[in-house]
């Protein structure tokens, strides 16, 4: 077996690149979390209608969403939708696919916490005479959209490693920073296992954000 | 003839929480010993003590002149390794509130189990000694059911049957009718009487004063982690002689007559 | 478009045949590895509990992306030389194994308690009752979530195209260039990824209804 043998040179010279790497991946993240977000709570009201017409289109963009590779998506929104006259910047179509893809997620996430909340609280709301949206808007949602919150965070966290895939349509966030400095310099696994150890960190930090989050909000309980 | 359990000034602790407090008592061979007391004040964590599924902390406990769980060192008390302490349940067999009967397996194997893997009696000997067993608890005809499909009783009389096939020199007994439809208890009950007739040595924690009454040959009586009284059913349940005692059967006197 | 979707089928289909092959490889090397770190990850142990825990927090920390192009450039280190099959193979099956640890972990500690009590209590040892008693159950419990996981598998191989290993991915780039119809193709792409998928969770469902009625 080969020595093991770690070049920090090269990695020492090149901090600068990961860091530039680590901030659009952030940026990405962060873009695409909020619009999860609002996304998710938008298809959480078609997703819990009793509608049909509402209620079907949503079911079926989840189920796609959850059976068909983020990657295949983002090949649809940055290779595909040109195609159809519609071009997006890589970012934006990382983005948009990082969106489209956790915001199925996201819906059940909300919905979840939707269906936990007792039906004595929609009782207690119907008896003081308020209709139903009013019921979900001011009573219902709140509270478990608070309660959701740790499997939200959650959610980040794994659409930040999802971010990753946007490497493969051009955007040039920490993973394709390693594909990069693989090609242009004699390390490799160096690279990647510092681009593992800065991954590590960030969602180790996120991680524990939540755990600090969730012993706060238990203690209040 | 040495008492077949001695229990020795036994303490036991969970945390802050002192549980057993210089406990002592023993137990002869084949008698029927009622534990009975309010709740918390020990007597489950006692009798899973006696095959070590609780460790004490401090005292003896001794089982047919064995200290359990724990070796002398020149005076210092040494934990026995996994083995050893394995070795030592298989003379006392143990019956608990919630059956715990596996469920993934048919009846036959659930009694089975054990006496092939532990003892290393041949599957063919072990079989037959599990149908006579189920005959004698009166489920012979589930053999082949799996635990789910009978009833509490009959789950709790499979336990029963489960335990007395690794032939235990002891049986213990926790509570095992209190998670029981009351239609079901009578027929646990039954067999842990003709168990006893049959000059099993048994330590039984329970609420069933009746059955008590009848079938112990001494009752226990602990309070917050100590033994108040002991004696014969007659002494215990008649004329008790401690306040607390007193206090604890009367709650019985109001709901039964005994 | 008819005759785009049948034109492409076959090269599509091959890509198709290699994913599934792909994904029912790296799921049962998976299964392996998850299922023994695992049990492992419960034994009394501290030290290998700890080394599991290490493992499972690693790979679950970092991007499959990232593992595979790391497990990639490693494999020289090993004596092997660069070759994408292998390092997709073992990176997707290391990380499809710690999901899989996790769900068999999980599965482990909610048994109740009373079941380890019963089986000490018939003076069974340690790994006579892990084998027995616990872990039986612990993988008839498990069975459903891991059939999701399958379903989680065969979406992580889409991942193997990047480092050219071919399966529908590839196939679906590669048709894509040459029809200059990306849309169309990866429409395509998508459904049949869809349909295996699918499948897959309702098989996952199906098997909860009917093992919910056993016990």
């Amino acid at each position: 077996m080969p020595t093991f043998h770690f070049d920090y040179l090269i990695i020492e010279r090149n901090l600068p690149l990961f860091l530039k790497g680590l901030i659009v991946t952030i940026e990405i993240s962060a873009v695409a979390s909020v619009a999860t977000l609002i996304w998710g709570l938008i298809l959480l009201f078609f997703r819990i209608s009793k509608r049909k017409i509402f209620y079907w289109p949503a079911m079926g963009y989840i189920e796609f969403v959850r059976n068909v590779p983020v990657l295949i998506q983002m090949y649809i929104i940055y290779f595909g939708l040109p195609s159809l006259g519609l071009t997006f910047s890589s970012f934006v179509c990382g983005a948009m696919a990082l969106t489209i893809q956790n915001g199925g997620y996201m819906a059940e996430i909300f919905r979840g916490a939707v269906e936990s909340i007792s039906t004595s609280q929609y009782e207690s709301g119907f008896a003081l005479g308020m209709r139903r949206f009013l019921v979900m808007r001011k009573i219902i949602l709140p509270q478990a959209l608070k309660s959701a919150i740790p499997s939200m965070i959650s959610q980040f966290i794994l659409l930040l490693k999802d971010s990753s895939l946007a490497s493969s349509i051009a955007v040039v966030e920490l993973t394709h920073i390693g594909k990069l400095l693989t090609e242009r310099s004699a390390a490799t696994y160096e690279v990647f296992i510092t681009i593992a150890i800065i991954y590590i960190v960030v969602s180790s930090i996120m991680s524990l954000a939540l755990d600090y989050y969730e012993r706060k909000v238990r203690v209040l309980r | 003839m040495e008492p077949i359990i001695k229990v020795v000034n036994v303490n036991k602790s969970f945390g802050n929480l002192h549980v057993l407090k210089d406990v002592s008592f023993t137990v002869e061979r084949g008698e029927a010993v009622v534990v009975i007391g309010t709740s918390g004040c020990g007597k489950t964590t006692l009798l899973r003590c006696l095959n070590f599924l609780n460790e004490y902390d401090s005292g003896e406990i001794y089982i047919d002149g064995e200290l359990l769980g724990y070796k002398k060192v020149n005076g210092k008390l040494h934990r026995r390794s996994e083995e050893e302490i394995a070795k030592s349940r298989e003379e006392v067999g143990i019956v608990f509130q919630s059956f715990n009967l596996f469920p993934h397996m048919t009846v036959l194997e659930n009694i089975i189990l054990s006496p092939t893997y532990v003892r290393k009696i041949e599957k063919k000997k072990a079989i037959e000694t599990a149908k006579e067993l189920l005959d004698r608890v009166g489920l012979l005809d589930k053999l082949d059911e799996h635990p789910v499909r009978l009833s509490g009783g009959q789950q709790q009389r499979v336990a029963i049957a489960r335990a007395l096939a690794m032939q235990p020199k002891i049986m213990l007994f926790d509570e095992v009718t209190s998670a029981l439809d009351p239609e079901l208890v009578g027929e646990v009950l039954a067999v842990m009487k003709q168990l006893a007739k049959s000059g099993m040595t048994m330590v039984i924690v329970t609420h069933e004063m009746h059955f008590a009454k009848d079938v112990a040959n001494r009752i226990i009586f602990m309070d917050d982690g100590r033994i108040v009284e002991q004696g014969s059913p007659k002494e215990v349940l008649s004329t008790p002689k401690s306040g607390r005692l007193q206090a604890f059967l009367k709650r019985f006197t109001e709901d039964y007559f005994l | 478009m008819f005759s785009l979707f049948v034109g492409t089928f076959p090269h599509l289909a091959k890509g198709a045949v290699n994913t599934l092959y792909f994904s029912a490889v790296c799921l049962i090397l998976g299964l392996v590895i998850g299922i023994l770190s695992g049990i492992l990850s419960v034994i009394p142990s501290k030290i290998i509990r700890g080394i599991i825990f290490a493992y499972i927090y690693l790979i679950r920390g970092i991007p499959l992306l990232v593992l595979l192009f790391l497990t990639y450039y490693m494999l020289p280190l090993f004596g092997i030389d660069l070759n994408a099959g292998i390092a997709a193979a073992a990176s997707i099956s290391i990380y499809t194994g710690a999901f899989i640890s996790e769900i068999i972990r999980a599965a482990i500690n909610s048994l109740p308690g009373g079941q380890t009590d019963a089986a000490k209590s018939l003076g069974m040892e340690y790994w006579l009752y892990m084998r027995k008693v616990i872990v039986p159950q612990a993988l008839r419990q498990s069975l459903p979530p891991i059939v999701n996981i399958a379903l989680m598998c065969i979406k992580f191989t889409a991942l193997i195209s990047i480092i050219s290993v071919n399966d529908l991915t590839l196939a679906g780039k590669e048709m894509s260039e040459v029809t200059l119809k990306p849309f169309h193709i990866y429409a395509e792409v998508a459904l049949i990824y869809f349909i295996f998928c699918f499948s897959l969770s309702r098989l996952g469902l199906y098997l909860e209804k009917r093992l919910h009625y056993v016990h």
